[in-house]
């Protein structure tokens, strides 16, 4: 996933996130979205958003980055901010008249957090797929003590469904050839879901069949064995001390989250 | 003396909600280093003695099964699967549903096994490359598996199997689905490791191809177990035909010429023989 | 003779090998479904067929995992706004896992049943995640267009959401029952007995029929 630039031509940023431990890019992503979360009211989530655009600017993604973003962020809010800004339950200071209802700031502030947080979580992940494989994650986290069944579960459905697509696109090839309607009334295209499904999948799972073989004939469920990986997992003396920000910014949320629930200050 | 590698017993088998069992009264031996081709029609079953002979049968597959089919001794429905496989590698037909799935290169994908066993990084690197120079995969390394052709994925199942270091390699059609290049390719290292000493239990359509590298044919005819011996003994009983076994082209010229007295003899299996015994037929 | 992997059904049998590789699998048709309604511009998710077809397979704890895994998947690949509703996938799964278990599958009404249920599972645990996670919706869609018409009318964003939910649930889960079932009467019955997690083995078969010819 995104890793098909060269390396040695990357910015000096984008190589530095590539150089991280995978599971410490995770974890603060993870802990980012967190403190997002426990944060009271928008402010931490517009800003780790910005920060993070400023990342995906300097690793040079922000076309890739903004599209996503903006892809989930604009309609979210659009929405949200006109059910919770209209008839969120919480609001009590009226910003706006439009007639039908009025808009109220506690609503659109909730609003506003919940795509910030969601965004967030978004970002990260993206910085993280973007310089992380997927394998290279697992293996690290399979050397943290991850059971090696649910590693498989995560890798073999990542590379299960792109085949799977690919199968369901042949599919179609053949059954429109053999004069099966795609287009029509939506019952018709209703109808020709089954033969287009059908056959993927019977024959996934004459697969799945046989790749439970291939697990038990490589030892997968060999008693007692401790499973190493062969995939040499990348470290970097940043690892630690991003960690340890990441929780510091978590503790920091929710001292502010108590603070404001306890009414020493409002924000 | 070479060793008993494989040992069937009175070995039949029933999947469970099938009509009949697959296969009866199984009965034979395998000495180490052996060359033993396993022939019939389809649903003879040929795959399952190979399951059966890997551990699959009894412990992955459900049914019912009698006699016994044992290993350098032991027998496989007392040890798991997985313990079997550090003994007997198995390579079956479809190369793509013998991957792992959970590797990015070729590299990683050989080691899996490895892996499975808790090897250490830098033991798997130097069996890596030892495999991979053995199979012809060192220029495929940092590939990704699911995107190499049918072929090369399957030396990639081979050689996933043999960085394990097994003593007997069973091949269930393992080069049905391949190009006759990349079937070729397979069946010189299967060729190479069998003189190396490794036991081979192939399961194969190509009947010259198995005259020409077997030492012991089982022919099998829905689940019966209809002949035992060498290529010559199996392929020369005129009767072997009858039981859905196919015999190779050489057998059939060579017995039409001794038939029409053109060119009186045995029948012969491989190619040089037969040119020679058609010469004398034409008499030049 | 094996010893292993046998038995009554428990929540450890469900979890042999042959069930771990299904479940990829099954997220793989999950996710296939998603593909198939843009190909043929059906408005629907169709997300849950492989979850359905692996309840009828392998019992509710696998078609449980399939749904966690299926969730996380999105998760990370799509959108996280897919992590919390996760647990919807889960009940969705263990409903259908159950019902299948109890045979409902195997009887027209049955199958009427676990529609049912499964929509009414589905859009009660989804309606309180959009609500009390999200605020009322996540994007803009059909549902959440319907959502917001509704809570102009009724102002309750809570039943609005229930009520869009309850509606796009009773369509698109319906959907996916009738071909998860139309699929699962396909399948071979030497297939399906071999991954069925009761623990009814031949061994038991006192008559020796080796001999019998079928």
């Amino acid at each position: 996933m995104g890793n098909e630039i060269d390396e040695r031509e990357a910015p000096r940023l984008d190589r530095w996130l590539r150089s991280l431990n995978p599971g410490a890019k995770l974890l603060v992503a993870l802990l980012l979205g967190v403190a997002a979360l426990v944060f009271p009211g928008p402010a931490l989530a517009g800003v780790l958003v910005l920060v993070l655009f400023a990342v995906a600017a300097g690793a040079g993604a922000l076309g890739s980055f903004a599209k996503v973003m903006f892809g989930f962020g604009v309609p979210a809010s659009v929405i949200l901010v006109f059910i919770q800004g209209f008839y969120g339950s919480s609001n009590a200071t009226f910003i706006a008249d439009f007639g039908f209802a009025r808009l109220g700031l506690e609503g659109v502030l909730a609003a506003l957090k919940t795509v910030g947080t969601v965004l967030v979580f978004l970002g990260g992940f993206f910085l993280m797929n973007r310089t992380a494989t997927p394998s290279e994650l697992v293996a690290d986290l399979t050397e943290r003590g991850l059971s090696p069944e649910a590693g498989y579960l995560v890798l073999a459905s990542l590379n299960v469904v792109p085949q799977m697509r690919r199968r369901m696109a042949t599919i179609q090839e053949a059954q429109t050839a053999r004069g099966l309607e795609l287009s029509g009334g939506v019952v018709s295209r209703l109808r020709a879901a089954l033969p287009l499904l059908g056959p993927v999948v019977m024959s996934s799972l004459t697969d799945a069949q046989e790749r439970s073989m291939t697990l038990e004939t490589h030892g997968f469920h060999l008693k007692g064995a401790r499973h190493t990986t062969y995939r040499a997992v990348r470290r970097s003396r940043a690892d630690a001390p991003l960690v340890m920000a990441a929780v510091t910014l978590v503790v920091l949320s929710v001292v502010a989250c108590v603070v404001t629930a306890l009414g020493l200050v409002s924000l | 003396m070479a060793q008993t590698a494989i040992s069937v017993s009175d070995f039949s088998f029933r999947y469970r909600e099938a009509k009949g069992y697959a296969v009866r009264h199984l009965s034979f031996e395998v000495e180490e280093g052996g060359f033993l081709c396993v022939v019939g029609s389809n649903a003879s079953g040929k795959s399952t003695l190979c399951n059966a002979l890997v551990g699959l049968i009894p412990h992955h597959f459900r049914g019912k099964s009698r006699g016994s089919v044992r290993v350098f001794g032991e027998s496989v429905a007392e040890r798991s699967v997985a313990e079997t496989s550090s003994e007997v590698g198995f390579v079956f037909q479809n190369p793509f549903n013998q991957l792992s799935y959970t590797t990015d290169t070729v590299a990683e994908e050989l080691a899996y096994g490895l892996c499975n066993r808790g090897v250490p990084r830098d033991e798997m690197e130097r069996r890596v490359i030892e495999v991979a120079r053995a199979i012809h995969l060192e220029g495929l390394l940092d590939r990704n598996p699911l995107e190499l052709s049918g072929g090369q994925v399957q030396r990639v199942a081979l050689g996933s199997t043999l960085i394990l270091n097994p003593r007997i390699l069973v091949l269930d059609e393992c080069t049905t689905q391949l190009d006759p290049l990349g079937s070729e390719e397979i069946f010189d290292i299967v060729k190479r490791l069998n003189s190396d000493g490794m036991t081979i239990v192939m399961v194969d359509h190509d009947m010259e191809r198995v005259a020409r590298c077997a030492d012991t044919v089982l022919a099998l005819e829905r689940g019966n177990q209809v002949a035992l011996g060498t290529p010559r003994e199996v392929f020369g009983d005129e009767h072997i035909t009858d039981h859905g076994v196919d015999v190779p082209d050489y057998v059939r010229i060579t017995r039409a010429l001794d038939r029409a007295g053109l060119a009186p003899g045995e029948v012969e299996l491989t190619e040089e023989p037969t040119v020679d015994r058609v010469r004398e037929a034409l008499g030049r | 003779m094996s010893g292993e992997k046998r038995g009554g059904g428990g929540l450890k049998s469900q979890f042999t090998t042959k069930s771990l590789v299904l479940i990829p699998i099954a997220v793989g048709i999950n996710l296939v479904g998603g593909t198939l309604c843009s190909m043929l511009k059906l408005p629907l998710f169709l997300d849950t067929i492989g979850t359905l077809i692996v309840a009828t397979l392998s019992g509710p704890w696998v078609a449980a995992l399939t749904g966690l895994i299926t969730n996380v998947f999105l998760a990370i690949v799509a959108n996280p706004v897919n992590l919390p509703y996760a647990v919807v996938s889960v009940l969705v799964g263990l409903t259908a896992g159950y019902l299948a278990k109890a045979g409902l599958f195997n009887k027209i009404w049955g199958v009427v049943v676990i529609w049912l249920a499964v929509t009414l599972v589905n859009s009660v645990s989804a309606s309180l995640i959009t609500t009390f996670v999200f605020g009322g919706a996540t994007g803009i869609n059909g549902t959440s267009v319907l959502t917001a018409a509704l809570i102009v009318a009724m102002q309750d964003v809570l039943v609005s959401v229930l009520s869009s939910s309850f509606i796009e649930s009773l369509i698109d889960k319906g959907i996916s029952v009738l071909i998860a079932y139309l699929i699962w009467r396909k399948i071979p019955r030497r297939f399906i007995s071999q991954y069925a997690s009761d623990g009814a083995d031949d061994d038991d078969d006192d008559v020796d029929d080796v001999d019998d010819e079928a």
